[in-house]
């Protein structure tokens, strides 16, 4: 049976939406997250953003590159974070673009996500957010980062 | 002699402190009685009155208002002393000019004289009056206002005396102007004994020392005295009716619990209460902090409890505004979560705080996890109309259903299909057993 947006909805409406049970539909259920990104609604393009990363694959990929440019900073926080569950496949202009966000918190997500990710690619960066973030804990949380870099 | 020198000769003459006569014994303008004038007061007389004198500021007030042909005629009494010797008293056929060094002179007459006398003159509580009767802005009724409160009358409810702390709320809200009307009852003792009350035309004004003096109209009132006033479990209100913060429905809170009212769900008493306090780091945008709060006022009265929304402080915590919530499992909680409930400013122990977040990680609309001892959820930016409650019902230990017509509804709380959502019964037990409803 083919998966259906209704099917995708009914999960994404949750308040509390099970991420594992998005996960198992597949890639079938990329295409309606795909349009459920681009609707105009910040709260599930972002619940849909990251319901793509966990299903994970060049399709998802595609979802979180074009969901990094959304207006709305909330989606792109979930870009940021769902950067992690690609894991490997996690492009690395994608991670070094949240990095560079103007907002706080996709930036602050973005450190998580390269510090898991672990690429000397994403080091110079970093420490350029340790040593000149406007904010006091991306500071701190990037000097964190930096250290796990060097010690890898 | 006429009455009128026998009452001066009476009063030591022209050697007497009215001294020598400035006038004839003439006869007065209404043709019914005579006066005579002197260097310091006069005596009128009439068949029906006798004669007496008048003098001073009270002779004053008597002739400003117009003599004899005044509602008050002809004296019935020479100027008294009061029996607390602080002011003195001319009685009239109309009515009184009392006169303190403190007050000045004033006529109080009619029904209002009636309720002053009733309560025992100038030794009552009300003491001297501080002004002549006097019509109403609203031209209906009469009033006299006193050192110790005042005497309302209409033709259609009486004289009545209002005072002290009832009258400051009743003068707060605009006196007769006001929804609340004219008086029906002076302040009256609650029959256990505790507070006192008038009742007005359009609700009442409740007072104990404990809680001040607080009115409660409308259905709310209604149902209150349906319920035994304040010998019932709610006793005495600690609140005015206040609007909800959308306007929607309106509420006064008691000693113990509360009544809300809207105009869906009519009169509903609480019987518990959550205190509620609200901290910002984002505010929402789909709806408003006081929408939430007014939803949730709405749920949680069915389930009889109470919402009070005790207090609202920004919290500047960008680390936090996105925060991470894990898998959002209720007894687990992130070290994020952990450090922005430490934030408890102003909340008691078993206080719900509600953190509005600019978002969760991962996106969730809320999320009722919370670290042992801080109740609370964290409520996103982008959530429904109905996410606070239903998280803090979480709170208050619900789960989820798979129904779209309850609060607790599992499949999205934008999708609650027949506003407001239901509480079973099941679930009003749960929440009123909480230790975080009071």
């Amino acid at each position: 049976m083919p998966i259906t947006m209704q099917q995708v909805l009914a999960e994404i409406d949750k308040d509390e939406p099970k991420y594992e049970a998005l996960a198992l539909l597949g890639p079938e259920a990329l295409p309606h997250l795909q349009l459920i990104v681009e609707a105009d609604d910040p709260l599930k393009s972002s619940k849909a953003v990251y319901a793509a990363s966990l299903i994970g694959g060049a399709g998802a990929a595609e979802i979180l590159r074009k969901a990094a440019d959304h207006h709305d900073p909330q989606v792109r926080i979930a870009v940021a974070q769902g950067l992690q569950n690609l894991a490997a496949a996690a492009p690395t202009d994608l991670v070094m673009k949240s990095l560079n966000d103007h907002d706080s918190g996709v930036r602050k997500l973005a450190l998580l996500t390269a510090g898991k990710l672990n690429r000397t690619e994403f080091k110079q960066r970093i420490t350029a957010i340790a040593q000149g973030d406007p904010e006091e804990h991306l500071r701190k949380a990037a000097s964190v980062a930096a250290k796990k870099l060097e010690v890898r | 002699m006429s009455d009128i020198d026998v009452k001066y000769a009476a009063l030591g003459g022209s050697a007497g402190w009215l001294g020598p006569a400035k006038t004839a014994e003439l006869v007065a303008p209404d043709g019914i009685g005579h006066y005579r004038h002197y260097r310091s007061g006069s005596i009128y007389w009439s068949p029906a009155s006798g004669a007496h004198e008048v003098h001073g500021l009270i002779r004053d007030r008597w002739a400003s208002l117009g003599w004899e042909r005044s509602f008050l005629g002809y004296p019935l009494t020479d100027e008294t002393t009061t029996p607390d010797r602080i002011g003195r008293y001319n009685h009239f056929q109309g009515g009184s000019v009392y006169w303190t060094p403190a007050t000045g002179a004033h006529e109080v007459h009619g029904a209002i004289r009636g309720k002053w006398a009733s309560l025992g003159w100038e030794r009552s509580f009300l003491g001297y009056p501080l002004t002549d009767e006097t019509t109403t802005p609203d031209r209906i009724g009469r009033y006299n206002h006193f050192q110790g409160g005042s005497v309302y009358w209409t033709p259609t409810t009486g004289a009545h005396e209002v005072h002290g702390a009832i009258r400051g709320k009743w003068a707060s809200l605009g006196w007769e102007r006001s929804f609340l009307g004219y008086p029906l009852t002076d302040e009256t003792t609650t029959p256990d004994g505790v507070g006192r009350y008038n009742h007005f035309q359009g609700g009442s004004v409740y007072w104990t020392p404990a809680t001040g003096a607080h009115e409660v109209h409308g259905a709310i009132r209604a149902l209150w005295a349906s319920m035994g006033w304040e010998r019932s479990f709610l006793g005495y209100p600690t609140s005015d009716e206040l609007s909800t913060e959308d306007s929607t429905g309106r509420y006064s809170e008691f000693q113990h619990g509360s009544i809300y009212w809207s105009a869906g769900t009519g009169a509903l008493a609480c019987r518990e209460t959550v205190r509620l306090h609200v901290k910002c780091l984002t505010a929402p945008t789909r709806f408003t902090i006081n929408q939430m709060i007014s939803n949730m006022r709405l749920t949680y009265a069915t389930a009889q409890v109470g919402v009070k929304y005790v207090s609202f402080e920004v919290l500047n915590l960008p680390a936090l505004n996105d925060i991470d919530v894990g898998a959002c499992t209720m007894g687990t909680v992130t070290a994020e979560q952990t450090q922005l409930f430490a934030n408890r400013n102003n909340a008691g122990a078993n206080d719900v705080v509600a953190y509005f977040v600019r978002s969760t990680q991962p996106p969730f609309n809320g999320c009722a996890s919370h670290p042992a001892n801080r109740p609370g959820a964290v409520v996103a930016s982008g959530a429904s109309a109905w996410t606070m409650g239903h998280e803090i019902g979480h709170v208050l230990g619900l789960s989820h259903v798979s129904d779209n017509n309850r609060l607790m509804t599992g499949l999205g709380t934008d999708n609650i299909t027949n506003p407001p959502p239901d509480i079973i019964a099941s679930e009003k037990t749960t929440m009123l057993a909480s230790s975080f409803t009071n």
